[in-house]
């Protein structure tokens, strides 16, 4: 279950079967992405594939008919188009196709119809119609899912599809559980189920072991997620710097140099961001501080080349030297803007608060002092506070002395623009109460099991007031591979029952995960090796990106 | 033992040039039993037989079918990811690998043959007409009498004309034809159109069409062979952007100036539907004959790729034993190989040179096309020249092997003093018994060792012990270390006692066992080996024979 490796096999597998000779890549805004994620230029050069095309680009691709085209794209009506138009003039020797999802049959009988010139050698679907960031965490690229409250069918069509292929991917059928007061989640549910039964023959894997899950959640479910501030590695540079397709934008880090305008942050060729992205902030700089000191020694040994031996051995390991200088750089300057971001913003004291927010320590007057002196501390910048005060009002949503006029005024007087003014009520809308199933503060009924656990807790102490939070998602599943989810809430589609404890598990939130998550997810794998847990998204949030989904999300 | 055509070091000292493709598997190595992370095979392995010992000798087959298939799911579907490397030690790296099971490529659908089946069916029609079309042509080209009269009543029942007066209008156009709008016939296919969209075909033209292969190159203008740039017929319709770039295109504006010539008996007069039929063709038959300089340069580039990616792992196998002071190898042997290998990179560089450097298209992207795969050659240089270990000189080497030899004699004196003070505690040892009783045995085999491929006994020249000592499979209540990987990356399986009836003459017993190990010496093609053994077992049994007819 590596949905990442999953991917690389299958452009591994494309590459293959165009034989050898060079090769251009064409591919669609999409598929580009989902390339990308896994695959390194230099690596795809290596396997001959010298050349990346857009299909959008049509116009301004030149002839070349000595190349190999492998065109890898989403079956979408423009790219049949696209494709109908380069088949009738092809500017490359031969064609392999292959779409990233279930294509009709008219499409393909379109496109024969196009292939005068016997151009094409092989029309395939291969289902990598999804981005893998991680070997259990995928999304989809798409914010903003939420119309009213509901979906837009190209929408949901599209979540579909993506999901789907993850499914197909994997090779799973899996069994689908639904978050029953979600309306959408309970749409979406019922389209991959219909997919299921309509492809049976694709979705037909024999396996041995208990049927795989499926749970379809939705983020209003957890709004808490995706407002925290984060303190592991990869989180924490989404949070503070944004990862978009494994690539962070430095340009508006002071002083820094040209090459290090944007970095790239891959799992897979990056050996300090792999072993480091789970980290906690305090381990980062442990580690960096390792990797410094390597790097020094390394350097110092280069610094004197003086006989034959010195040269030898700087040969030997430059290469090494290499590497380690590169990721060095970016590691320091990465690390170091986000220390830097942590000072300049007192954001120590900012996640102590939103914790104990959280964590339902506190009662409401505790809570209100607190705040008003996080707020008003002029290093706190107006997004951390707007994050506090959404928190609070989530919080005590219900509390007859909740005032959220006080804190709206102080967000004002902080400068916060009327658009996020509003969002108090929109978030309340969004993720309140009403809405959710579940007690995401542990502040009213304490059912038998939160209340052992916090008792836990509370013996072992808290280890770091950080990063106390766990994301509903890591309880919801962790029920789910013990058989003990309830029924009621989260039904199984089709009334299927299930005997067993699942071991294959695919999570996946509409409206966005966090990397909070998949942190979660990670470390349940870890402890239980028995079961294996994938998490996806429609996107990755972190709390900028998830106010723009609230924003948008009851906009007519 | 085996691990069939794996080879991995059991000294640490050798795995220095050579880690990345151990290290990476290091996630998979945890002991069943303890759940304890090994790090290695060879750790996990030792681990397991030490702490482990007393538990089921199947779960340890198990273990190792586990573990080769870790290496073989790390090494073959994805090669890439050896190149990976985790530093050991480091707790994050554990942190964040979570070994899952073996993956096969995910679910596929075919649409190939739905897909041709389509397109050939239609492409069938087409290619009739276009048959037709061609041998009209080469008719009309060939054989058409040059007296105009002739000629045109051989047109006429060639292309079965239409009647003039069916025809009102323009089928292409639309127009009506008038007294100033002659109607013209399509020398081809025998349809009426208008001037306007009437074409002509150069003489050329028909000859390329009907004669795609043959002697037409010739007289035509030698193109520099290095041209990068196709010939590619562009159509009518195309304006004069790539005109001056391809030889194919002169021909295609000798057909439009043709136009407006006047000599017109050259050309042919025909319809536009069957022009682009005809073109079509042409424009295939041409693209299958033309192939650019480039491709040949990265035909070669691949091949010396291909070519030191082979030799590679066989030099690295060399210069490690070497290093060892093993003399597996010799030592010119390796510098050959060193020499082949440096020869093939300096082809790679020269090669990627050549195509960086091949005269600019003026098409952006090719010239793209041209530095990529330059780049990609130079980091191919970069990653092997460095990884390749330089040969220790002959000097160095006999100091290694010097130093290895010592080494040997003292595990084999350590090894001697535990067995002596084995035998003592056993009084009826016997293997103690066979080596005191038939001590005269001992010169004939001395010459064999038993087991040439354990790491002690590896060369014959090195041995002074009997076997007795050397031998593992000697040892009858197994308290010495099993037989480990050697450096030559093989060795046998352990054998089952059941194999042997203990009653048996202890040198039948020795030739059973040797029968089995050059079983395994064949199977697992380690052709040296099997050899030295089946030479060994002539002797055994020679000497067994002897020693029956003696006691006869």
């Amino acid at each position: 279950m590596d949905l990442l490796l999953a991917v690389r096999m299958y452009i591994n597998k494309m590459i293959d079967e165009s034989g050898p000779g060079m090769k251009v890549l064409l591919m669609d805004k999409e598929t580009i992405s989902v390339v990308s994620v896994v695959y390194s230029q230099s690596e795809i050069l290596r396997k001959e594939v010298y050349l990346f095309e857009r299909i959008d680009a049509g116009a301004n691709r030149e002839l070349m008919k000595h190349l190999k085209c492998i065109c890898f794209v989403r079956p979408t009506r423009e790219n049949v188009e696209a494709l109908c138009h380069e088949f009738k003039h092809p500017k490359y020797g031969s064609y392999y196709v292959y779409f990233s999802n279930i294509i009709p049959k008219t499409d393909i009988k379109q496109l024969a119809e196009c292939d005068e010139q016997e151009i094409v050698k092989e029309i395939q679907e291969f289902y990598a119609d999804y981005l893998a960031v991680s070997p259990h965490v995928f999304h989809l690229n798409i914010p903003n899912v939420y119309h009213e409250f509901n979906w837009v069918p190209e929408t949901l069509n599209r979540v579909m599809q993506g999901l789907s292929s993850a499914l197909l991917a994997l090779k799973k059928a899996p069994a689908i559980r639904y978050q029953n007061s979600s309306e959408m989640a309970h749409r979406l549910a019922e389209r991959v189920r219909q997919l299921m039964a309509k492809e049976s023959a694709l979705f037909d894997f024999r396996s041995n072991g208990p049927q795989p899950v499926l749970l379809i959640l939705d983020r209003r479910e957890d709004s808490v997620s995706p407002l925290l501030n984060q303190w592991t590695y990869q989180a924490m540079v989404h949070e503070l710097l944004g990862i978009n397709n494994n690539r962070v934008s430095l340009a508006d880090v002071p002083n820094v140099s040209r090459e290090m305008q944007e970095v790239v942050l891959s799992s897979e060729s990056d050996e300090f961001y792999s072993a480091n992205k789970y980290s906690n902030f305090g381990e980062i700089a442990m580690s960096i501080k390792q990797l410094m000191e390597e790097y020094q020694t390394k350097a110092k040994m280069h610094a004197k080349v003086e006989s034959v031996t010195d040269m030898k051995n700087f040969i030997e390991n430059y290469p090494q030297f290499k590497k380690i200088s590169g990721a060095v750089s970016k590691h320091v300057t990465l690390v170091g803007e986000l220390s830097r971001l942590t000072a300049q913003n007192d954001l120590l004291q900012v996640s102590e608060l939103e914790q104990e927010l959280v964590a339902g320590h506190l009662d409401h007057a505790e809570c209100v002092q607190r705040m008003r002196q996080v707020i008003t501390n002029p290093k706190v910048t107006t997004l951390d506070a707007l994050r506090l005060v959404l928190l609070y009002n989530l919080r005590f949503e219900r509390d007859p002395a909740r005032d959220s006029h006080t804190f709206t005024e102080l967000l004002r007087r902080k400068g916060a623009p009327d658009r996020w003014l509003q969002l108090s009520d929109k978030l309340i809308r969004f993720g309140g109460a009403r809405f959710r199933l579940t007690d995401l503060f542990h502040s009213e009924t304490v059912s038998a099991n939160a209340f052992m656990r916090r008792l836990a807790k509370g013996i072992r102490g808290v280890e770091n007031i950080y990063t106390q939070h766990a994301p509903l998602v890591k309880d919801l599943v962790d029920q789910l591979v013990k058989n003990r989810l309830k029924e009621a809430s989260y039904p199984f589609l089709g009334g299927a029952q299930m005997r067993e404890r699942p071991q294959d598990v695919f999570v996946f939130i509409l409206g966005g995960m966090t990397y909070e998550e998949a942190f979660a997810i990670h470390e349940l794998n870890k402890a239980n090796p028995s079961c294996r847990v994938c998490i996806g998204g429609t996107t990755i949030h972190n709390a900028k990106s998830f106010l723009e989904e609230i924003w948008n999300s009851d906009l007519v | 033992m085996a691990q069939p055509s794996r080879r991995t070091s059991t000294t640490p000292m050798t795995s220095r040039g050579f880690s990345s493709a151990e290290v990476v598997v290091r996630e998979g190595f945890i002991c069943p039993i303890c759940m304890q992370d090994l790090g290695s095979i060879d750790d996990l392995q030792d681990h397991f037989e030490s702490d482990h010992a007393e538990e089921d000798r199947t779960l340890l087959q198990q273990l190792k079918g586990l573990v080769l298939k870790r290496i073989g799911r790390a090494e073959s579907p994805v090669p890439f990811r050896s190149s990976q490397a985790v530093s050991s030690d480091d707790e994050g790296a554990a942190n964040s690998f979570i070994v899952w099971d073996d993956q096969t490529l995910g679910a596929r659908e075919s649409h190939t043959d739905y897909f041709k089946k389509i397109r050939d069916s239609r492409l069938e029609r087409i290619m009739v007409e276009t048959n037709k079309l061609i041998i009209r042509l080469d008719k009309l080209a060939h054989e058409a009498p040059s007296d105009p009269k002739q000629r045109a009543a051989f047109e006429k029942h060639l292309a079965s004309w239409a009647p003039d007066h069916d025809v009102p209008i323009c089928p292409n156009c639309g127009k009506t034809f008038r007294r100033f709008m002659r109607k013209h016939h399509c020398r081809l296919c025998g349809c009426i159109v208008c001037s306007d969209c009437s074409r002509f075909l150069s003489e050329d033209f028909a000859e390329r069409l009907t004669n795609p292969t043959g002697n037409r190159l010739a007289p035509e203008k030698a193109e520099p062979s290095g041209s990068p740039a196709r010939s590619v017929p562009g159509s009518i319709s195309s304006g004069s952007g790539i005109r001056a770039r391809s030889n194919s295109n002169e021909s295609i504006m000798s057909i439009v100036s043709s136009l407006s010539s006047k000599d017109k008996e050259q050309t042919i007069r025909t319809c536009e539907i069957c022009q682009n039929l005809l073109e079509r063709r042409l424009k295939q038959t041409e693209d299958r004959y033309v192939r650019v300089q480039l491709e040949d340069l990265h035909e070669r580039l691949a091949l010396c790729i291909n070519d030191s990616e082979s030799l590679y792992p066989g030099y690295l196998e060399m210069t490690q034993s070497l290093q060892m002071g093993e003399s597996n190898y010799q030592l010119p042997q390796a510098a050959e190989i060193r020499t082949r290998l440096m020869r093939l990179l300096d082809e790679v560089g020269a090669l990627s040179k050549q195509i960086a450097a091949l005269p600019p298209t003026g098409n952006p992207r090719e010239d793209k096309l041209r530095s990529n795969i330059r780049s990609s050659a130079v980091d191919f240089l970069k990653s092997r020249i460095s990884a390749i270990p330089a040969l220790p000189s002959a000097e160095e080497l006999a100091k290694l092997q010097q130093k290895r030899r010592e080494e040997v004699k003292q595990r084999i004196a350590a090894q001697r003093a535990s067995e002596e003070k084995r035998k003592r505690d056993s009084t009826l040892n016997r293997l103690s018994y066979l080596a005191s009783k038939e001590p005269a045995h001992s010169t004939p085999k001395k010459e064999q060792p038993k087991n040439p491929f354990d790491d002690g006994g590896g060369n014959p020249f090195e041995e002074d012990a009997s076997e007795d000592e050397l031998n593992p499979f000697n040892e009858p209540d197994g308290t010495s270390p099993p037989p480990r990987q050697s450096n030559s990356g093989w060795a046998p399986e352990p054998l089952k006692q059941t194999d042997f009836d203990e009653d048996d003459d202890p040198l039948l017993q020795q030739i059973t066992r040797v029968k089995i190990t050059l079983e395994q010496a064949k199977d697992a093609g380690r052709v040296d080996e099997a050899a030295s053994l089946s030479r060994h077992l002539t002797e055994l049994e020679d000497f067994y024979k002897q020693k029956v007819i003696q006691q006869l």
